[in-house]
C-alpha cells in the first residue's frame, strides 16, 4: 500500500510538472501577443498584415483553445507543425534524436566510468597527496567550459594530429567505423566535466560509507579496504549517486545542445538552435517541450529508482 | 590545505574583479579597433595574446570580457537571490501547506534547465544580454529557496528565536533581525557557487550567439569566433577559455572555502 502510494504520489509530481513545462513552453512561444506573426512577416509588416496573419493561422483565438490543441496532440505523437514550412515537429525531431541519444548515453557512461574509480580513491586516500590531487583535477575539470574542452580537443586531436574528424556526422548503419570515430571528441569533450562534477558526489558518498559501523565491522572481520568498499559501500553509496546520476543526465541533455553545435552534429540541439535563429516558435515550442519532458521523464524514473534500491524509502513519504 | 582553496579562490575572484576594472579606465588598445592589417598574429610585444579575426588586440577585449562577466553574474545572482531568499524565508518560517506549495513549485522549476529557458526567451524575444540574465537569474531561484528554507527552519528552531518570539516579535521582525542576518553565510556561499553557474551559463550562450550583440566583448562570444580561425590561429580559441575557467575556479573555490569556514564538520566529507 505505501508503494502504491508511494509510486502515486511521484507520478502526480511527475504529471504536474510536464503541465508546468509545457504551460511554460506555451506562454513564451505561443500565448504572447505578435511574436509568431512578426517573426513570419519580418520587421516591415503593417499591423494589418499581422492581424491577417494571425488570423489565418488560427492565433487569435483564445489560449486555453490553442494550449488545448496543442497539449492533446502531444499525447497522441503530434507536437505542432513549423509555422513556415509546415512540417510536423515530430518528423522533424525523429532523425535527430539517435544522435542527440548516441551523444547523451555515451557520455554519462563514460562519466560514471571515470568518477566512481576516481571518486573511491579521492575518497580513501583523502588525508594523502592522491586523494588532494584527484580532488584539485576535478575542481578544474569543473571549471572548464564543455565547449572550450571541445574546442582545445578538436584543436589537439583534429586540427594537430588528425587522428579525429573535427566535426560532423555518420549515422551508425551506413558506416559504424566512421559514426564511432565522429561520436569520439563530443563524448570525451561532454564528459570531462560531467565526471568532475561526478567525481565530488562519489567522493562525499564514500567518505560517509567510511564512518559507517558495517565499514568497520567489514575492515576488523578481515576485508580489505577497497574490497569492502565495493562489497558494502556501492550499494549505500548507489543511493545517493543514483540522485546525482539523474541531475547528470539532465545537464548532459543540456549540454549536449552545446557540443552539437561545436561539431556541427545534426541532433535535436542543433535543430532547436536553427529554429531559434528563424524565428520559427513552432518548432521552439516542440523541441523545448520534447527536451523538458526526457528531462522530467529521467527524474520520475530515477525518483522510482529509490524504492528499487532502497526499500525504506518505499515506507517514508518520499521527502 | 583547504584554507589555501579559500585563498586561491579569493585571488582569482579579485583578478577577475581587477580585470574589469582596469578594463573600465585603460586597455593596451581600443577593443573595438579594427585594423585590418593585422589579422591573427601571433603573441608579440605588442600584441601580448596575438590579435583575433578582425585584428583587435586579444588582451583588450579579454580584460573588457571581464565587464561582462561581472554583470552578468551579479544580475542574474541578485534576481535569484532576491526571488529565492524571501520564498525560502517564507517556506521555512510558515508550516504546512504554504511551505509544501512553496517547495513542490521549487521542485518543478528547479527541473527545468536555465539554458533551456534562456533559449526560449531568446527565440520570443530575441537574443540579448538581458533574456540571458533573465533566464540563469529565474532558473537558479529554486536553490536559493531550498538553500534558504534549510537554513531559516534552523534558525527558528533556536532559543533566540524563541525568545524574541516569547517577547512578542511578529514574523517580519523575526525575519529581518533574527533568521536574514543568521542564514546570510550561507546565502553567500550559494552567491558564490550561483556566480560560478552563471558565468559557464553566459559564455555558452553567448557562443551559441544568444546573448550579447557583435561588438560587445565576451569570453564566449570570442570563443565563437576563434573557432572559425582556428586552423591559423589556434591560441585564439585558448585565452578566453582559459579566462572563463580561471573565473569559474574561482567563484567555485571561493564558495567552498566559505562553506568549510562556517561548517568545519562539513570539512571531512565535501
Amino acid at each position: 500500500m505505501r508503494v502504491l502510494a508511494f509510486l502515486g504520489r511521484r507520478l502526480g509530481i511527475f504529471a504536474i510538472s510536464l503541465l508546468g513545462a509545457s504551460l511554460l513552453a506555451f506562454a513564451v512561444c505561443s500565448a504572447l501577443p505578435g511574436g509568431v506573426a512578426e517573426a513570419i512577416l519580418g520587421e516591415g509588416a503593417t499591423q494589418a498584415q499581422i492581424d491577417a496573419l494571425t488570423a489565418e493561422l488560427g492565433l487569435n483565438r483564445p489560449w486555453p483553445v490553442r494550449y488545448l490543441e496543442w497539449a492533446t496532440g502531444m499525447l497522441h505523437g503530434d507536437f505542432g507543425r513549423s509555422y513556415f514550412t509546415g512540417q510536423g515537429v515530430l518528423e522533424l525531431m525523429a532523425p535527430r534524436i539517435a544522435v542527440t541519444w548516441w551523444l547523451v548515453v555515451f557520455a554519462l557512461l563514460l562519466s560514471i566510468a571515470v568518477a566512481v574509480p576516481v571518486g573511491m580513491l579521492a575518497a580513501m586516500k583523502r588525508r594523502s597527496w592522491e586523494g588532494f590531487a584527484a580532488s584539485a583535477v576535478a575542481q578544474l575539470g569543473m571549471a572548464i567550459p564543455a565547449f572550450w574542452a571541445a574546442i582545445v580537443l578538436v584543436l589537439v586531436f583534429a586540427v594537430g594530429l588528425r587522428w579525429l574528424p573535427a566535426n560532423g556526422y555518420v549515422p551508425l548503419t551506413t558506416d559504424p567505423v566512421g559514426w564511432a570515430e565522429h561520436l569520439v571528441l563530443p563524448v570525451v569533450s561532454l564528459a570531462i566535466v560531467q565526471s568532475a562534477v561526478l567525481v565530488r558526489y562519489v567522493r562525499s558518498a564514500f567518505i560517509e560509507v567510511l564512518g559507517e559501523d558495517y565499514y568497520r565491522t567489514a575492515r576488523a572481520v578481515g576485508w580489505r579496504p577497497f574490497p569492502a568498499l565495493l562489497r558494502h559501500g556501492l550499494r549505500n553509496a548507489a543511493l545517493s549517486l543514483v540522485t546525482v546520476v539523474g541531475l547528470q543526465l539532465s545537464a548532459v541533455l543540456v549540454g549536449a545542445i552545446v557540443i552539437e553545435q561545436v561539431f556541427t552534429l545534426p541532433g535535436l540541439g542543433s535543430q532547436l538552435l536553427s529554429a531559434v535563429s528563424q524565428r520559427d516558435l513552432m518548432i521552439v515550442q516542440g523541441v523545448v517541450m520534447f527536451l523538458a519532458a526526457s528531462v522530467l521523464l529521467i527524474n520520475f524514473l530515477v525518483d522510482l529508482s529509490y524504492a528499487w534500491i532502497d526499500p525504506r524509502l518505499r515506507a517514508e513519504d518520499g521527502r | 590545505m583547504r584554507r589555501a582553496g579559500l585563498w586561491c579562490g579569493a585571488a582569482l575572484v579579485a583578478g577577475v574583479v581587477l580585470m574589469a576594472l582596469v578594463s573600465l579606465v585603460w586597455t593596451p588598445y581600443d577593443p573595438t579597433l579594427v585594423v585590418a592589417g593585422q589579422r591573427l598574429q601571433g603573441p608579440s610585444a605588442a600584441h601580448w595574446l596575438g590579435t583575433d579575426h578582425m585584428g583587435i588586440d586579444t588582451l583588450s577585449r579579454i580584460l573588457v570580457g571581464a565587464q561582462t562577466t561581472i554583470v552578468v553574474g551579479v544580475v542574474s545572482v541578485g534576481i535569484a537571490a532576491v526571488l529565492g531568499v524571501p520564498l525560502g524565508m517564507l517556506a521555512g518560517q510558515a508550516h504546512g501547506w504554504v511551505d509544501e506549495v512553496v517547495m513542490r513549485v521549487t521542485d518543478i522549476a528547479y527541473a527545468f534547465p536555465a539554458l533551456l529557458l534562456a533559449i526560449l526567451l531568446a527565440a520570443r524575444f530575441g537574443a540579448s544580454p538581458v533574456t540571458a540574465m533573465t533566464a540563469i537569474g529565474l532558473a537558479t531561484i529554486p536553490s536559493f529557496a531550498r538553500v534558504t528554507r534549510a537554513g531559516t527552519i534552523q534558525v527558528m528552531s533556536s532559543d533566540f528565536v524563541l525568545a524574541a518570539r516569547a517577547s512578542g516579535t511578529r514574523w517580519p521582525g523575526v525575519s529581518l533581525r533574527h533568521v536574514l542576518p543568521n542564514i546570510a553565510p550561507l546565502i553567500g556561499v550559494q552567491a558564490s557557487v550561483t556566480f560560478a553557474l552563471a558565468i559557464l551559463a553566459e559564455a555558452a550562450l553567448s557562443y551559441l550567439g544568444l546573448s550579447t550583440a557583435a561588438i560587445v566583448p565576451t569570453w564566449g562570444k570570442m570563443l565563437r569566433d576563434a573557432q572559425t580561425v582556428m586552423f591559423g590561429a589556434p591560441l585564439q580559441a585558448v585565452w578566453p577559455g582559459l579566462a572563463i575557467a580561471a573565473a569559474v575556479l574561482g567563484f567555485n573555490l571561493l564558495g567552498d572555502g566559505l562553506r568549510d569556514l562556517l561548517d568545519p564538520r562539513l570539512r571531512e566529507v565535501s
